[in-house]
């Protein structure tokens, strides 16, 4: 019975375009309290999304052919409750790290701030067999991942390893969200 | 006449022996920073909290309100909390400690095309159970591999809660099969999680 109760998680797609013809997105997680906005590469579109209560998921592609393809997911995390990567210690973020990179062989990983002033955790690894660039924020409790691939996990380019940062860079809070 | 009998209260014995058997489940807490779970009065994370549950505390789990939420007592409480921080065995926790990064294997011939060691299959047993999919990060991903080897290449990922079936496996890893898009492949067995499928 209960689950057919409306569903908690509401994905917004604002697809107002900018001047340079970027998506902006807005992701609505949990009624009406984590609200976060992001702007997509020029060229990339939202080709799907899922959701449920605890986890949504946008899958993005490129117009043109040979880009990769874009995930963006956004959880929420028992163990985080209104906490920040810059809230956590040292070993906090070691933890976070370790279960990003745990299927990683080789990962290179560096933690960033953006100019909004959210640090946010960059790794990528290039190898043979995983050429994968994962960008992991924790806002208020809530995990955003940009994770960025070719689809036959081939190598990504310097450019396109850069897509998910790009992505974080521009991630701000909405109106009505928890800032 | 007496045989259908019979076998109406058979079935029914099981429906039962069933429920009870689920109804009385005893979990562990299990965090991946050895912090309290929270106990909540709803299956949300914006109901109240009623209690926190200390990291390894027995708690017996009366039903599975979804794959994200169990009803759980502990103590004189009785709410919902994170599946995903629930296990069936007690694990002690162990703090991060950084490693060593690990030095690559040498990467000759490790395609897709099975070049790896028939002694990496051999040690595999029959199964077939259901499981979800559940990521060390709850917005990360699980791969599924060509290979039970961290040197194989990628087949595809799965996201959380996505729900797959055991065919085989060993300690470590198990050849997990998509039944809807008829895909089979290698996922380490520390990111799958037994599914009731009575959610």
């Amino acid at each position: 019975m209960k689950k057919i109760l409306p569903i908690l998680i509401v994905l917004a797609l604002l697809c107002s375009v900018t001047a340079a013809t970027a998506e902006e997105l807005e992701i609505q997680q949990g009624e009406d309290l984590f609200s976060i906005g992001v702007t997509l590469p020029e060229g990339a579109h939202v080709e799907n999304f899922t959701s449920d209560d605890q986890f949504s998921m946008l899958e993005i592609g490129f117009d043109t052919e040979g880009r990769p393809s874009i995930v963006i997911t956004v959880a929420a995390d028992e163990l985080y409750i209104g906490q920040s990567l810059s809230d956590l210690t040292q070993d906090e973020k070691n933890l976070i790290i370790s279960e990003i990179t745990v299927e990683m062989v080789s990962p290179q990983v560096e933690i960033r701030t953006s100019q909004a002033g959210y640090e946010y955790i960059v790794a990528n690894e290039t190898t043979e067999a995983n050429d994968t660039s994962d960008t992991m924020m924790l806002l208020d409790g809530y995990f955003v991942m940009v994770h960025v691939y070719n689809e036959d996990y081939s190598e990504l380019n310097p450019e396109d390893a850069e897509i998910g940062p790009s992505i974080v860079e521009t991630l701000h809070y909405l109106d009505g969200g928890n800032s | 006449m007496k045989r259908i009998a019979a076998f109406v209260l058979t079935m029914v014995l099981i429906i039962c022996i069933g429920s009870v058997a689920f109804a009385y489940t005893t979990m562990y807490v299990y965090t991946s920073n050895g912090k309290s779970l929270n106990l909540r009065d709803a299956p949300s994370m914006y109901g109240n909290v009623m209690t926190t549950i200390p990291y390894g505390a027995a708690v017996r789990v009366n039903d599975s309100f979804d794959d994200t939420w169990y009803s759980v007592s502990y103590g004189a409480y009785t709410g919902y909390s994170m599946a995903r921080y629930l296990v069936t065995s007690y694990t002690p926790y162990v703090t991060y400690c950084p490693t060593v990064t690990p030095t690559p294997t040498p990467t000759t011939a490790t395609t897709s095309t099975g070049a790896f060691p028939n002694e990496i299959f051999a040690d595999f047993e029959s199964a077939y159970y259901q499981v979800l999919v559940r990521p060390s990060n709850p917005a990360g991903y699980v791969n599924m591999r060509w290979a039970p080897t961290l040197q194989a290449d990628i087949q595809t990922r799965y996201y959380a809660n996505e729900v797959l079936t055991v065919v085989s496996e060993n300690s470590v890893w198990c050849q997990v099969m998509d039944e809807e898009d008829h895909v089979i492949g290698f996922m380490m067995r520390q990111f799958l999680t037994a599914y009731s499928g009575d959610s």
